[in-house]
């Protein structure tokens, strides 16, 4: 059950319904999730065998968490982490392990990751005394395998779930709350199923029409439309995912956190990861970034190097989010260029403050023209790492044998000119049409523009899936 | 005021009236902009879509009144069309018949086959130069070097009952040959008679809005029959198994892909086996041998091309049974269910929501019949027989 189709909206109905009968009880509320998500997993697979690895890391998870909260694991502190983090990389199957290695048998694997992300929250941040109250098992297993966000997240802390789940008077569910929820399931299922499935048809038309000899000015236009779609293809389909999840969650009385915040509206790449994938991002910046700078930062003692010794924190950390999408080298590659990214970026504005001056050099990112050319370049950076997220080595020979270089360096140098061009333009509007108000209010954000906007949006992407008459697109993150 | 945008207090309880946080011009308001933009987007679409799906065109040639049912003018010229398919012209000869040969006396040397049934049997919306009948005539021509001519006497929405009446004229052109083609459309007329029948047709043909139709129904059947719903169907039907799960969710109609039939469709089978032995006996007291044909509808070519059908559900069961009506008989058996059911993709052999059979699906209909044809101890086909064996 895809998490952008008919069926899951349809499961979802069910169990928002059945869950506000009684949603002031936390007893019904957590038996409802419960049941609801080990109805959802049941989708993925009937082999209780296929299970087995899954519910074994939870139980350790788990009995790892509990021994952090008692005090009695606080020792082994270390050895847990290692022992969950091997436990993933093993149950991934991560290729630089030994084959031999790996189980025989075949077992679900989807949303492992999400998994493991929250199992380790709560071990970390149980260690750290963050989390006061004892975690019970049904707690537990409803934050690990809540089905909103199982598939593909978002990382939700578990103190901020418990909130609301454990609380007697969770979240109100009126009827403005209900239409906003509406309007972003709607909006999601918009984004996934309409935007994100034409443009992945357009680019994959392109890829598989590239011609032989196709002349500079086709294969220009090719080699534009294959590598610049991918991005924005990526963005509605994730968070259109997104949309869609948030959306039924509040319907169950659970607020879960952004993950995207107009992730092409950025002018620098490190801007870039704090509205793409946010909680991935403040994840590793919690668990990663901070406690490697702070062990580096006491290793090297020096107010000289602090700032390089930040730009060596987010190349290791941003590394590691590329590594984590994928098992192959294309993906240790993509993990290589992420990590350059912020790692340039933030070398860039510690030299350039050095240089110019906090304030001269601030002045001087501010600029219009300047920050339309970051825009773009930001978006051509991010757009050319994708490469090695959506292809492998075999195609990316392809492309350069098919494209040839001067037209990749023109495609590299259309993409930056035409991203920085429409980017800007799309700001220039979007400012714009925010500026027409009414009554103190953006008159686009009115309940009423809203409610034909969404109206129209719904139609139209009802419409569409039964004119393809094509399975909801997979949620790309799905795979991770 | 509130403002528009305004975000719930999250420190409401859940005592809070859910629907207070709204003005109350905006409970009915906001319902009514919705209903309004799905109003005002569906006229648009309508308008589109009849731009590019143009209006369909009816057979000026039939005559509905009569004791035998529809049947075509003679001498008539006249253009059909389905949104779905290309403009048609059908020529009916001085007989009134669909057919591009004359219908007068059989000239010596001429296997003559005449063809009685509804719009399945007369090929409707295929070019006259394309249906069954022209493909297996000038096939049949090739292996017995003689003419070889098909009379359709079929007409659209003929019952089998209509049929019945229309043997004795049959047998007036002197065929080698009888063909009686059945969908299962044709059967499920069968428990419609006299002005039944008519109502039934009726509401076949034109969605059957009367006086007494409430507002309710009026508005359902505008809904469905507006050009926006046919596009979105065909393109929705595209997929057999979505079409086939939803055609499953008739009642009666779909029953005969059900087993075991229920009582309508055994009665109809009854009625049928009546039809077929009075037919037969009539025409075998003639010496003319007659072929019964099942021919699927678009619900059952897409049960054949689905995988994912029940136990419950066989889309040739009641072409068994038509089999065996027709060996009780006499009658020979045309198998074009599992012709198309041994054919991939055979679902796209019929117009997606009109549902009669393609162009596409003529040639295979016409490879069966030659075969069924070939196949019988027949004498005017002897020759044609031996040729075929040594070709």
């Amino acid at each position: 059950m895809g998490s952008a189709s008919f069926e899951f909206l349809g499961f979802s109905a069910a169990v928002i319904l059945v869950l506000n009968l009684a949603a002031r009880s936390v007893l019904w509320r957590q038996a409802v999730l419960l049941v609801a998500s080990i109805a959802f997993l049941s989708f993925f697979s009937h082999a209780p065998q296929a299970w087995l690895p899954l519910v074994a890391f939870l139980a350790c998870g788990y009995a790892s968490l509990r021994a952090m909260q008692s005090g009695t694991g606080k020792a082994g502190y270390a050895p847990i982490l290692i022992g969950l983090i091997f436990a993933y990389v093993w149950l991934k199957k991560y290729t630089f392990l030994p084959e031999p290695l790996f189980l025989s048998f075949s077992y679900v694997t989807l949303g492992l990751s999400y998994v493991f992300f929250r199992v380790l929250h709560v071990v970390i941040d149980a260690h750290d005394g963050l989390i006061a109250e004892p975690v019970g098992v049904v707690s537990y297993l409803n934050y690990t395998l809540n089905f909103t966000t199982f598939v593909s997240g978002p990382i939700q802390r578990y103190q901020d779930f418990a909130s609301m789940q454990l609380s007697p008077t969770p979240p109100p569910l009126d009827v403005v709350v209900a239409g906003e929820a509406l309007e972003r399931i709607i909006i999601g299922f918009f984004k996934v199923n309409v935007l994100s499935l034409l443009l992945s048809m357009l680019q994959t038309r392109a890829l598989n029409t590239l011609p032989v000899d196709g002349g500079f000015a086709v294969n220009l236009s090719k080699g534009i439309v294959i590598a610049a779609v991918y991005p924005l293809y990526l963005y509605f389909n994730f968070s259109g995912y997104i949309d869609i999840v948030i959306g039924v969650a509040r319907f169950l009385r659970i607020r879960l956190p952004e993950n995207f915040n107009r992730p092409f509206s950025a002018d620098n790449f490190l801007n870039f990861w704090s509205r793409w994938h946010i909680t991935l991002s403040e994840w590793l910046k919690t668990y990663v970034y901070n406690p490697l700078l702070m062990t580096l930062m006491r290793r090297f003692p020096s107010p000289r190097v602090e700032p390089f010794l930040g730009v060596l924190a987010f190349f290791v950390t941003f590394f590691l989010i590329g590594v984590w999408h994928g098992r192959t080298s294309v993906f240790l590659f993509f993990g290589v260029l992420q990590g350059l990214g912020v790692s340039v970026n933030k070398l860039y504005q510690v030299l350039m403050a050095k240089r110019m001056g906090r304030k001269r050099y601030r002045a001087w990112a501010n600029n219009g023209v300047y920050n339309s050319f970051a825009r773009g370049l930001t978006f051509t950076w991010f757009t050319f790492t994708l490469l090695w997220f959506w292809s492998n080595w075999q195609q990316l020979g392809f492309l350069w044998n098919r494209l040839g270089f001067p037209v990749i360096v023109a495609v590299w140098a259309a993409i930056f000119l035409g991203s920085s061009v429409v980017l800007a333009g799309w700001e220039w509007l979007r400012s714009g049409v925010l500026s027409l108000r009414w009554g103190g209010q953006p008159v686009l954000l009115s309940r009423y523009v809203r409610t034909v906007w969404g109206t129209a949006l719904a139609v139209l992407a009802v419409a569409t899936a039964m004119l393809l008459s094509v399975p909801a697109p997979d949620v790309v993150y799905k795979a991770f | 005021m509130k403002s528009a945008t305004s975000l719930p207090n999250s420190g409401r309880d859940l005592k809070h009236r859910w629907w207070a946080t709204l003005p109350a011009r905006d409970l009915v308001l906001l319902p009514l902009l919705s209903l309004s933009t799905i109003a005002v987007m569906f006229s648009f679409a309508e308008m589109a879509s009849r731009h590019f799906w143009p209006d369909p065109q009816f057979d000026t040639c039939v005559i509905w009144e009569g004791p035998i049912g529809p049947h075509m003018q003679p001498n008539c010229v006249s253009y059909e069309r389905v949104p779905e398919s290309p403009s048609i012209r059908n020529v009916y000869n001085a007989c009134g018949y669909r057919s591009l040969a004359a219908c007068g006396p059989k000239p010596a040397g001429t296997i003559r086959i005449a063809v009685l049934g509804s719009s399945a049997a007369e090929a409707l919306l295929v070019p006259m130069d394309e249906t069954y009948a022209e493909l297996a005539a000038r096939h049949l021509q090739d292996l017995c070097h003689c003419s070889v001519e098909v009379q359709e006497i079929a007409a659209p929405l003929s019952s089998p009952y209509n049929s019945l009446e229309r043997v004795d004229e049959a047998l007036r052109l002197q065929p080698d040959a009888v063909l009686f083609m059945l969908t299962p459309m044709d059967l499920e007329a069968l428990l419609y008679e006299g002005a039944d029948a008519k109502k039934w047709a009726r509401s076949v043909k034109g969605g059957g809005v009367g006086a007494n139709t409430g507002i309710y129904k009026r508005l359902q059947i505008a809904l469905l029959s507006s050009r926006t719903a046919l596009v979105l169907e065909h393109y929705f039907f595209q997929n057999p198994d979505v079409y086939a799960r939803f055609y499953l969710l008739y009642g009666d109609k779909a029953d005969f892909l059900r087993q075991p039939f229920t009582r309508a469709w055994e009665q109809r089978f009854q009625d049928l086996d009546y039809i077929t032995g009075r037919m037969a006996a009539r025409l075998n007291a003639a010496g003319v041998p007659l072929f019964v044909a099942a021919a699927p509808s678009r619900a059952d070519a897409s049960l054949m091309a689905s995988s994912k059908r029940s136990r419950a559900i066989d889309p040739y069961a009641w072409g068994d049974r038509i089999r065996g009506i027709a060996a009780a008989h006499r009658a020979h058996y045309v198998d074009l269910l599992r012709a198309f059911g041994e054919t991939p993709h055979s679902d796209s052999f019929c117009f997606v929501v009109d549902g009669h059979l393609n162009a596409d699906a003529q040639p295979l209909i016409s490879r069966a019949l030659v075969h069924a044809l070939l196949a019988a101890d027949i004498p005017a086909f002897s020759s044609c027989r031996a040729k075929n064996r040594s070709s």
